[in-house]
Formats: C-alpha cells, sequence, structure tokens
C-alpha cells in the first residue's frame, strides 16, 4: 500500500530548497559593520591625507588676484595645454597676463621642481577673440607627459574656458612654456625686444621682463603650450566663482 | 521527509511548518535587502573583473567632485591606470551599464539601466559614487552652452591624487577618498579638483562603479541577451546614439 503524496515530492524538494537557499543567500548578503559597499575600499585614515613627512610637503602658495593662500599637495606632472601654433588666426583670448613670480615647488615626495614661473591669466577663453566673437579653434590637447606609467589625454573639439570672466586662473608652469599673442602695444614690444615675430611668441621664462606690457588688457592669441604643475581658478578679487571655471566641451578622455 | 506512521509505512509529505518557517524567513530577509537598497539605506556596488564595460548617462551633476589617476589590478593580474572619478553626491539622467561574457562558448550581455526617460530630471541619485573610467566622450545636444566636461567653484589641476577631496565626516574632509595609491605620498598620480562637477551626454567604457552610500535607481532594469547584446542607451535618451 503507498501513498499518493509521493507525486509532490519534487515540489516539497524544490521549496524546501528555496527556502533554505533563500535564508542563506539573505544572511550571507546582509551588510555586517565595517563592509558596508567596501569590496575594494581599503581602510581610510582617520585624518586628512598627510603630504609628506608631517605634511612638510604641503608648501603655501600665494595666489595673485586676491585669492589668498593654497596649500596644495601637488603630483608634480606636466600638464600639457596645447593650442596648435600659428600666426595668421586668432584662437583665445585673455583679458590680462600676469608674471607674479618665480618659485621652487616642491611635489609630494619632496623632489623640488626649480625655476616654475608663476602667471596669471583673467577671463582665459579659447575659442573667442577679445570681442567676444567665436573664432574656429581644433587641436586643442590637454595631456600629461609624465605621469608614473600612464598618459592621460583630454581633447575637446571647440572652445575651452580655463577660468573664464571674472575668473582668475593661476598656473605655475616651466619657464620653456610659450604663448603667441598680440596687441598694439606687445607688437611695439616685439619689435622693441627684437622677439619673434608679431605675433609675439613669447617664453614664459622673458615674462618678467615684459611686466610692464602684459599687464595691460585684451591679448588675442594665436598658440600656446604651457607644461602645467598646477593650476586654480577662482573668483577674481578673491572667493568662489559661481559659474564654471573649467568647460571642455566635445571632450574625448582617454587614459593609456 | 519521512517518516513512519502509525500504519508503519513510511510517510511522506512536506513538513509546511518546518519548511514555512525556513521560507518565511528567508523570504523576509530577501524582501528586507531588497527594501533597502531601494530605499538608499544599502551600499552598492558593481565591480568588473577583468575587463571594461560599456556605460553611458544623459547627464552625470555631482558636488564636491575628484578625478584622479589611480593604478588597478585586475582578478586576471593584469595592471593598468583608469582615471577614477569620485563624487560626494551626484545626481544621473540615466544611466545604462553593459557588459558581454563568454563563458563555455557562448556570449552573452548583461545590459543594467536605471531612469525615467525624462531628459529634464537628473532622477537618479548616490551618495559617494566612485567610477574607474578608461575612456570616455562627454558632448551634448545642440545649443547647450554648458556640455561636455564642466567644473565649477575652485578648480584645481596638478594635485597629487590622493589630495583630491569629495566626501567629509563631521564635516571635515575625507582623506585620500579615491584611494589612490600612497606611493611616494602621491607623486606622479594626476589629480583634479572642483567644487563642483558636471558631464553631459556621457559614454564611454569603466572597470568599476561604486557607491559606497546610498543609492536610488528608479525603473532599474538587468536584462541578459544572447551576443554582444546592442549600444549602451540611457533610457530617454537622445544621446548616445
Amino acid at each position: 500500500m503507498s501513498r499518493p503524496v509521493l507525486s509532490s515530492r519534487w515540489r516539497q524538494r524544490v521549496l524546501a530548497t528555496g527556502a533554505a537557499l533563500a535564508l542563506v543567500l539573505g544572511l550571507t548578503s546582509w551588510p555586517l559593520p565595517g563592509r558596508v559597499g567596501d569590496e575594494s575600499a581599503a581602510a581610510l585614515p582617520d585624518g586628512p591625507y598627510v603630504c609628506g613627512p608631517n605634511d612638510v610637503n604641503r608648501r603655501p602658495l600665494t595666489l595673485s588676484s586676491g585669492g589668498g593662500t593654497i596649500r596644495p599637495c601637488l603630483s608634480g606632472v606636466d600638464l600639457q595645454v596645447t593650442i596648435p601654433d600659428n600666426t595668421s588666426n586668432v584662437r583665445y583670448a585673455i583679458n590680462k597676463i600676469r608674471s607674479v613670480d618665480t618659485n621652487n615647488l616642491v611635489d609630494a615626495n619632496g623632489t623640488v621642481m626649480t625655476d616654475l614661473v608663476h602667471i596669471s591669466f583673467d577671463s582665459f577663453v579659447i575659442g573667442q577673440n577679445t570681442s567676444g566673437a567665436a573664432v574656429p579653434v581644433s587641436g586643442v590637447t590637454l595631456a600629461t607627459t609624465n605621469g608614473n606609467g600612464y598618459t592621460l589625454n583630454l581633447s575637446p573639439d571647440a572652445g575651452v574656458t580655463l577660468g573664464g570672466p571674472g575668473v582668475t586662473t593661476d598656473l605655475w608652469v616651466t619657464e620653456d612654456s610659450w604663448v603667441r599673442v598680440n596687441d598694439n602695444m606687445l607688437g611695439l614690444g616685439c619689435l622693441v625686444l627684437t622677439i619673434s615675430g608679431n605675433p609675439c611668441k613669447l617664453t614664459v621664462g622673458t615674462f618678467s621682463s615684459l611686466s610692464w606690457l602684459l599687464n595691460g588688457s585684451s591679448y588675442n592669441g594665436y598658440g600656446m603650450e604651457l607644461h602645467v604643475k598646477y593650476l586654480v581658478t577662482y573668483k577674481t578679487g578673491g572667493g568662489v566663482p559661481t559659474g564654471s571655471s573649467v568647460q571642455l566641451p566635445n571632450t574625448s578622455m582617454a587614459i593609456s | 521527509m519521512s517518516a513512519v506512521a502509525a500504519d508503519g509505512l513510511p510517510r511522506y509529505g512536506t513538513r509546511w511548518r518546518r519548511t514555512g518557517v525556513l521560507l518565511g524567513a528567508g523570504l523576509a530577509v530577501v524582501v528586507a535587502l531588497v527594501a533597502l537598497v531601494r530605499t538608499s539605506v544599502i551600499a552598492s556596488s558593481i565591480v568588473v573583473q577583468n575587463a571594461s564595460a560599456s556605460f553611458s548617462s544623459s547627464a552625470i551633476v555631482g558636488q564636491d567632485v575628484g578625478l584622479g589617476v589611480v593604478p588597478i589590478l585586475r582578478s586576471n593580474g593584469s595592471t593598468g591606470s583608469v582615471l577614477r572619478a569620485g563624487f560626494a553626491t551626484v545626481s544621473l539622467n540615466g544611466f545604462c551599464l553593459s557588459k558581454t561574457e563568454t563563458i563555455a562558448g557562448f556570449t552573452y550581455t548583461i545590459t543594467l539601466s536605471a531612469g525615467d526617460g525624462n531628459l529634464a530630471t537628473n532622477e537618479i541619485t548616490a551618495n559617494n559614487a566612485v567610477f574607474d573610467l578608461s575612456s570616455m566622450r562627454s558632448a551634448g545636444q545642440a545649443g547647450q552652452a554648458t556640455n561636455g566636461l564642466v567644473l565649477q567653484g575652485i578648480d584645481q589641476l596638478g594635485l597629487a591624487a590622493t589630495d583630491v577631496t569629495t566626501t567629509r565626516t563631521g564635516g571635515v574632509f575625507d582623506a585620500n577618498p579615491l584611494e589612490a595609491s600612497t606611493s611616494g605620498y602621491g607623486k606622479g598620480a594626476f589629480g583634479i579638483d572642483a567644487t563642483s562637477g558636471s558631464l553631459s551626454s556621457v559614454k564611454g567604457t569603466l572597470w568599476d562603479a561604486q557607491v559606497n552610500g546610498s543609492i536610488n535607481l528608479p525603473n532599474l532594469k538587468i536584462a541578459v541577451t544572447p551576443g554582444t547584446g546592442t549600444a549602451c542607451s540611457a533610457a530617454g535618451s537622445a544621446y548616445p546614439k
């Protein structure tokens, strides 16, 4: 004599197995203290990150236009900002170019970066001339050149803003960096100083001798190659800009 | 599942009380887990093991934004560098992640998507979100004045990736939130820091996406399709095409 309940044995097994599985899965997935969403995360230090022993490599930098003092921890990586050079077509506009001073900075590991020139731009916009009219520009790149085993490329295909109206951009660049700019006063300066051509291709290392000219207003730019160790944007006169400071429209990023 | 009945024959049947207890407890835990994820209590993470995945979103808007180059070690032993993008808080206008796998000669694609299909709203929100990017393209719709990669406030380029800040604890920025390499105190690892920032119409490849805080993923859909699948497209988005 047998019982008819035997026909539902598979259903029973599936139900019991499913129940056990659900319980095990649920319990093993339950977040335990200290491992919430932390799959690849290492334990974070308790305090702010220390830049060098006793934070010694976090050196104070005084900003040029009322921005106060900032203490960044620098990577030491060159960011090469390139606007392909030419002498006939305006590619960018800058209201003011200031040569502030020359500094020796240190990177995060204490390596000294000598003779970096501290310059600042007001209202630096690529893809516009000083009248605010759009000008065509292509081939603008921002790329690291000495990263630790990698190259990071940012390639915008339209006008770039590194600062913009009402924003001051302070940069610490190597002294072989250069800009090609023009206006009436600087044209005279080019002639007097016999610097290569007009519009002038000026290496940043010569900025200090041209500061009496460069502090003027509104320069059209034709080309640029800056080797940037550090760049910071802030509201001219001090404070936080209300709008966007850096715009990289239609931009491709790749790291290799 | 058998016992001996009074008539001496084996007795088959479900111990419904025992099974019910087990089933009830299991289902309660699973339901609770799902509820906690959906109500933004439990953190979520997507980890891509040994190959990148494609992703897209119509917009990613973040507060306290940090970008830094970080070395990674993949599960297959290979190494590389990614641009790690961290956001203390972030909202997204649609999100899609797609990954193709091949197991035992069978190729299939897993696609995860979320969003309300409305280009006017950034309906996905998360705290402490991190994306490990190997490439991306950020563009915009015609006429958009602030398309592409936009950084706002005080922006810094050239920091050590270790010095980038995003999240805070007790009002104080957490140290090294991107978990960048601390070798040489971060020397050689390029970093960008911004008060806030956005990426519009973005698509690319990533190795890892983590949300270590809460996340709200409306209309979450997960699909597994045979083959290499179709291009990842954010819900309701005109981009990526």
